[in-house]
């Protein structure tokens, strides 16, 4: 059997975050054992944040080095951040029904994490159609959701809660056992989408070889069907 | 350098747009409006619309088919009637949201959303009570009431009476605030309030002075919690 590093740390952030979340953090004084959903809700919007970053980052790389690597990157990291923020809004319904009392609301919170949602899928859009540079420059302007749904709730009156940990004030108003299974359990969703993103890379690799965009092939290589 | 320049036309456009979008929402697209800015507005407000605030303690009243309450933001009280769903979880001294419509002096609702704090904490042991306001001494002090709220300061009366003054603080928002008055060598504030907490700030007003009016958590005053009251000469 061979064992290899990340395998080893996915695992054991799979097998802490749940014992951590369900075992070794209270209920909430006021939510109660709804609040549960926050050690999944959270890390999962975290992670689809840091997922955009990295679609950024190949993105800017992209616009300045043609490296086919680089696209495949975006497009693996864009397929785990669109999936995460999905997971983070059917979560986020489902604590809100009976915390806030609905399942939905237009509120700014809610609002920019669907324009969220929606700015990757225009990303996975053009990087199949088009891919390439234009698939660059989706995906950078893309990210300009990230600050907007961090800054809604600070930023314009809402119904979702101000920030606790990436709040403002340096200031953590969580329980030190809840702090602790929020940060395990964002560990090991990181570590889960880093790897699952490799692994993604790779397979586009081997489905198809060289950039989604035609490439000039140059030389004495004839089309097989001519050779005949 | 044509990546460069691309790269920079297209970041210029993408903040302008930006900001159009910021504005549209600031002034436009208010999510929820005060129960301040329902007494204040002298032009017709739109006949569907969300007010939000904090639950007064002891105004919960159950009615046929719904709850009746009253909603602050510090400064203003609007008196709700709600008739549909209540959430098991709505309390007093939380915050909470309601859409409908403004019937005179009181709001008839039909949808009411509780508002979360974003304060996580296991059941206490024991009960503990949280400290009531500092009775109000009787004295002629003059007297207002500042509510603190994400993200801005506000105070029913600009201008105070010289001398003794008593600032009602309540904390109407989903996060901790506190209340530092300065200004004409007046140096006082607040504890850090939690969500719906108040204490009562005494301080002694000088004739003429202009004081300010922070929150002194990192990085509120920036977001708009600041503000003025005059002292009358
Ligand atoms: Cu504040």
């Amino acid at each position: 059997m061979r064992f290899s590093l990340p395998g080893v740390l996915v695992s054991v952030g799979a097998a802490a975050a749940p014992v951590m979340g369900l075992l070794v953090a209270p209920p909430d004084a006021v939510q109660g054992e709804v609040q549960r959903l926050m050690y999944v809700h959270v890390p999962a919007a975290w992670t689809a944040y840091l997922c955009f970053t990295a679609v950024l980052a190949a993105g800017l790389l992209r616009l300045v080095r043609r490296r086919p690597a680089l696209d495949r990157l975006g497009r693996a990291a864009a397929e785990v951040g669109a999936g995460l923020t999905a997971l983070a809004i059917v979560l986020g319904m489902l604590w809100g029904r009976p915390v806030w009392g609905v399942w939905w609301t237009w509120d700014p919170r809610l609002t920019t994490t669907v324009l969220m949602l929606g700015a990757y899928l225009v990303y996975l859009a053009v990087a199949r159609l088009a891919g390439g540079r234009a698939a660059a420059w989706a995906g950078c302007a893309g990210f300009l959701t990230v600050p907007l749904v961090h800054g809604s709730v600070l930023w314009w009156r809402a119904l979702h809660q101000p920030p606790t940990v990436l709040s403002p004030e340096g200031r953590w108003p969580i329980a030190p056992p809840m702090l602790a299974a929020l940060l395990v359990s964002t560990a090991a969703f990181a570590a889960l989408a880093a790897w699952v993103i490799a692994r993604r890379a790779r397979s586009l690799a081997a489905e198809r070889p060289g950039s989604p965009v035609p490439a000039p092939r140059i030389g004495p290589e004839v089309p097989a069907g001519a050779a005949r | 350098m044509k990546v460069g320049v691309k790269l920079l036309v297209a970041s210029a456009a993408l903040v302008a747009g930006g900001v159009v979008a910021y504005r549209a929402l600031d002034d436009g697209l208010v999510y929820y409006r005060t129960p301040q800015e329902l007494a204040a507005s002298s032009q017709a407000l739109p006949g569907r619309l969300r007010v939000g605030g904090l639950v007064v303690e002891g105004s919960v009243l159950a009615v046929p088919g719904g709850v009746a309450f009253t909603l602050t933001d510090g400064v203003s009280d609007l008196r709700v009637v709600h008739t549909g769903a209540v959430s098991p979880v709505f309390a007093a001294g939380q915050g909470a949201i309601v859409e409908g419509r403004l019937d005179g002096r009181v709001f008839r609702s039909d949808r009411l959303m509780v508002k979360h704090s974003n304060e996580y904490r296991p059941p206490p042991a024991a009960a503990t009570i949280a400290p009531a306001a500092a009775p109000i001494a009787p004295a002629a002090v003059s007297r207002t009431r500042v509510g603190l709220t994400e993200w801005a300061i506000s105070a029913r009366d600009p201008l105070l009476r010289p001398g003794p003054v008593s600032l009602e603080v309540t904390n109407a928002g989903a996060t901790a605030h506190d209340l530092i008055v300065t200004g004409g060598g007046v140096s006082a504030h607040t504890p850090v309030l939690a969500p719906g907490q108040s204490a009562t700030l005494r301080l002694r007003a000088p004739r003429g002075a202009l004081l300010t009016l922070v929150c002194g958590l990192g990085g509120h005053e920036p977001l708009g919690m600041r503000g003025t009251l005059r002292v009358a000469t």
